[in-house]
């Protein structure tokens, strides 16, 4: 099978002394892999160097591949479109209904005339299309609420029905769960990998809570002060090594 | 010298030298103690016939639909314009070409702000004949200026990694902005607009004096024929009309702030009602207008454009341009100063916030300054009800037309809008602050130390942008026979003289363009 993620030799170094070193590693399409590690690790800038918006300093990056970094004008929206993001933070934005929240998910494919069309009259079947996106979020009543009114953990699934509606071939998201109790957290972390499942898509998922490690994840790959230092198959990690990845030898 | 002290003598040298400068001697004060007699009287007994009242009212309603009118064309098409400059800012899609495109726009916006609503009808005028909709145009080309600037920055002005999400992915870059940044500027463009409405809405309520239609047209003829029993009918009703649109604005403006999205879907939807009725209000004009624009000459309009786009270089019309820069930069500066310092001066009266802090002093003491604040701010109410076109009028019935009454008018106007503004900064910013600042309790004490400190960077923001009003409207006092380029514009258009006029034109867009660059690039030294 071909590789979604392939990394050869990659670094990154930022001037605080952060960042990724010569790290190689290839992820197989259609697998779900969790990025766990201690904070400042490099969890987010490898996810970064992944979607394309930081370019490597030295080695290779391939996504898709492609080396996104490199791209410029069309090529580049096309490959930013199969790769889809989840930041950290509640990136909705304020005013806009959640239809519309979830249409811009699909700004990469439609033509101005369809996107500005579809602001302000919106085409029975890209709604429709939106409306199952968001059932599939558990939300087909919120369709026409807006953000403000939403939950935390009912706007993060909104940004899920978001990437769902733009249906990437890749899904990398930055500690998703990040602000809700708890008992979200799990629901959301399975939410997430059914859809990625459902859709045949390869996910990243950098988790700073090893409690989600129990969700159904492939494969765990384990970073310590920007090197790889496992990434094996999910049910042969240890609680050993991620105790020395965390340096508690717990 | 420190560097603060160097500013301030440089500042009352500039000043001084500016007051030195313009002609304020021709004063007629001979015949002002009869004119402002009559003045008097007419307000003593205004003109309250049932058919004077339908008039008027008719006359109102007319004003507001022009302004409604303007001022929705012109935020329509800046907010167009200011969508298609901002694409150049969206992610992945800046190219020199974008680059380009969004300077040419911006200066378009430059040209359409710099050159007041008044010297626009005054050019409409020529092509379409007087009545409203010729007002409507003109203001909704200067509003296009006024609020395409201001949407452009608001919408530049968004925080990249907010809309990152959204333009990482739009495949179109007006798309992005749509979905991206338009969202986030929603309630602040609400805010402009209203506040612009209200500009309008005043200067609709004169602009039939060149044409426009409204009350304007009306109060000036009546005003020429010294018939002062209905001037005063007619300002009562002006200033009935803005007054209630200047608190009306406010009311709406904090309405549309606390509410949410719900808020503004109601009232994009009663802004589109509103804008439709004023269409209609003003249909029987359209028949007119086309009317004038099937007779006109279809030659002789391109003809006249051509001249327009030929200005004339010839030394005599620059020497003209050079000299008439003067006299509005001088009133502007003057009338800029005198408001910002009154608005200063009776800050500590005005502030809900300052007075409260003051309380504690005996309860006699409290009422006089209630009473005190309710008058002062009825007093600014009235001095920005009247448009400075207004007060030029009235002042020059009692002293003649000059720089003077146009110093009197520009002051007096600006003084109420400054009040305001200032006011409205200090008792927002500060409603809810505890009082364990410095001097805690005593008023004065605690505006000068702690609240001006803090505030210095908004109201001179507030002082700019007034000073950049004043200068339009110097302009347009100009126009009125204040002196200036304004009036050599006026006399360029009515002789027909169109590369001369487009000279004048130009040499306000280079003074006005000029002066914008640099209270920019001075702003940027000082944060």
């Amino acid at each position: 099978m071909r590789d979604a993620v392939e990394l050869e030799g990659a670094s990154v170094r930022y001037p605080d002394g952060r960042g990724i070193e010569n790290l190689t590693a290839r992820l197989e399409a259609g697998r779900t892999v969790a990025l766990v590690g201690p904070s400042g690790a490099g969890k987010s800038t490898l996810l970064q160097l992944i979607a394309g918006s930081v370019a490597p300093d030295s080695g290779r990056v391939c996504t898709l591949g492609q080396p996104i970094a490199e791209l410029t004008g069309t090529p580049y929206r096309v490959a930013c479109d199969r790769v889809g993001l989840l930041a950290q933070a509640d990136d909705l934005t304020p005013g806009l209904s959640v239809l519309h929240n979830v249409f811009a998910g699909r700004l990469g494919r439609w033509s101005a005339a369809r996107a500005l069309r579809n602001r302000f009259w919106p085409r029975a079947d890209d709604r429709r299309d939106a409306a199952s996106a968001l059932a599939s979020a558990e939300l087909a009543d919120r369709i026409d609420a807006d953000p403000a009114e939403l939950s935390g953990g009912e706007r993060r699934r909104v940004a899920l029905a978001r990437l769902a509606f733009q249906a990437p071939a890749l899904w990398l998201a930055d500690e998703p769960t990040t602000g809700l109790d708890v008992r979200l957290r799990a629901d959301m972390m399975d939410l997430l990998l059914r859809m990625v499942r459902d859709r045949n898509a390869t996910a990243v998922v950098a988790l700073h809570d090893l409690e989600l490690l129990r969700c159904d994840f492939d494969e765990i790959w384990g970073l310590r002060s920007g090197e790889l230092s496992f990434a094996r198959g999910a049910e042969t990690v240890s609680e050993d090594q991620l105790g020395v990845l965390f340096g508690s030898g717990r | 010298m420190s560097r603060r002290r160097i500013v301030f003598v440089t500042f009352a040298i500039a000043t001084a030298a500016i007051a030195f400068s313009l002609d304020f001697g021709t004063l007629n004060t001979q015949g002002a103690f009869g004119a402002v007699r009559s003045l008097l009287t007419g307000f003593g007994s205004p003109d309250l016939r049932p058919q004077t009242l339908g008039r008027v009212l008719t006359l109102a309603a007319q004003t507001l639909a022009v302004a409604i009118l303007g001022t929705g064309l012109g935020a329509a098409l800046g907010l167009l314009v200011a969508m298609v400059g901002a694409t150049a800012s969206v992610h992945g899609h800046h190219g020199p070409g974008r680059r380009a495109l969004a300077e040419l726009l911006r200066l378009g916006l430059d040209g359409l702000r710099a050159i007041p609503d008044f010297a626009w009808a005054l050019a409409l005028l020529v092509v379409l004949g007087p009545g409203p909709l010729t007002g409507a145009f003109a203001i909704a080309l200067s509003v296009t200026g006024i609020l395409g600037r201001a949407f452009g920055q608001l919408l530049e002005s968004v925080s990249a990694a907010r809309v990152h999400p959204v333009e990482r992915l739009a495949g179109s870059p007006l798309a992005a902005v749509v979905y991206g940044r338009l969202p986030h500027i929603a309630p602040a463009a609400w805010s402009y607009g209203l506040a612009r409405l209200e500009c309008s809405i005043r200067n609709a309520s004169v602009i039939g004096i060149v044409g426009g239609g409204g009350l304007g047209a009306e109060l000036f003829e009546e005003l020429g024929y010294g018939r002062m029993d209905r001037v005063a009918t007619l300002l009562l009703a002006l200033v009935a009309l803005t007054a209630s649109a200047d608190i009306g604005s406010s009311i709406l403006r904090r309405r549309l702030g606390a509410g949410g999205p719900r808020t503004q879907r109601s009232a994009r939807l009663c802004a589109f009602l509103v804008f439709v009725a004023s269409l209609a209000w003003l249909t029987p004009a359209a028949a007119t207008l086309l009317d004038a624009l099937s007779r006109m000459d279809a030659r002789v309009a391109s003809e006249s454009a051509a001249r327009l786009l030929q200005p004339d270089l010839s030394a005599q019309t620059l020497g003209e341009v050079v000299r008439g820069v003067g006299p509005p930069l001088g009133l502007a500066w003057l009338s800029m100063t005198a408001a910002t310092m009154f608005a200063l001066a009776v800050l500590p009266w005005t502030s809900t916030i300052v007075r409260g802090r003051a309380r504690g002093a005996a309860a006699a003491d409290a009422t006089l300054a209630i009473a005190g604040a309710w008058v002062l701010r009825g007093a600014a109410l009235l001095a920005r009800a009247v448009p400075e076109v207004a007060w030029l009028l009235l002042f020059a019935a009692a002293l003649g037309m000059g720089p003077t009454p146009a110093l009197l008018a520009l002051s007096l106007h600006a003084s109420g809008v400054l009040v305001r503004l200032f006011t409205e900064a200090v008792d927002d910013r500060f409603v809810a602050a505890p009082r364990r600042d410095v001097g805690a309790g005593a008023g004065i004490g605690w505006l000068v130390y702690a609240a001006l400190p803090r505030l210095r960077a908004t109201l001179a923001t507030h002082a700019g942008l007034q000073a950049e009003s004043n200068l339009r409207s110097a302009f347009t006092l100009g126009i009125l026979g204040a002196g200036g380029l304004g009036n050599a514009f006026h006399s360029a258009i009515s002789y027909w003289q169109l590369e001369r006029a487009s000279t004048l034109a130009l040499g306000m867009l280079v003074v006005f363009v000029g002066l914008d660059r640099l209270g920019r690039r001075m702003s940027r030294l000082g944060g």
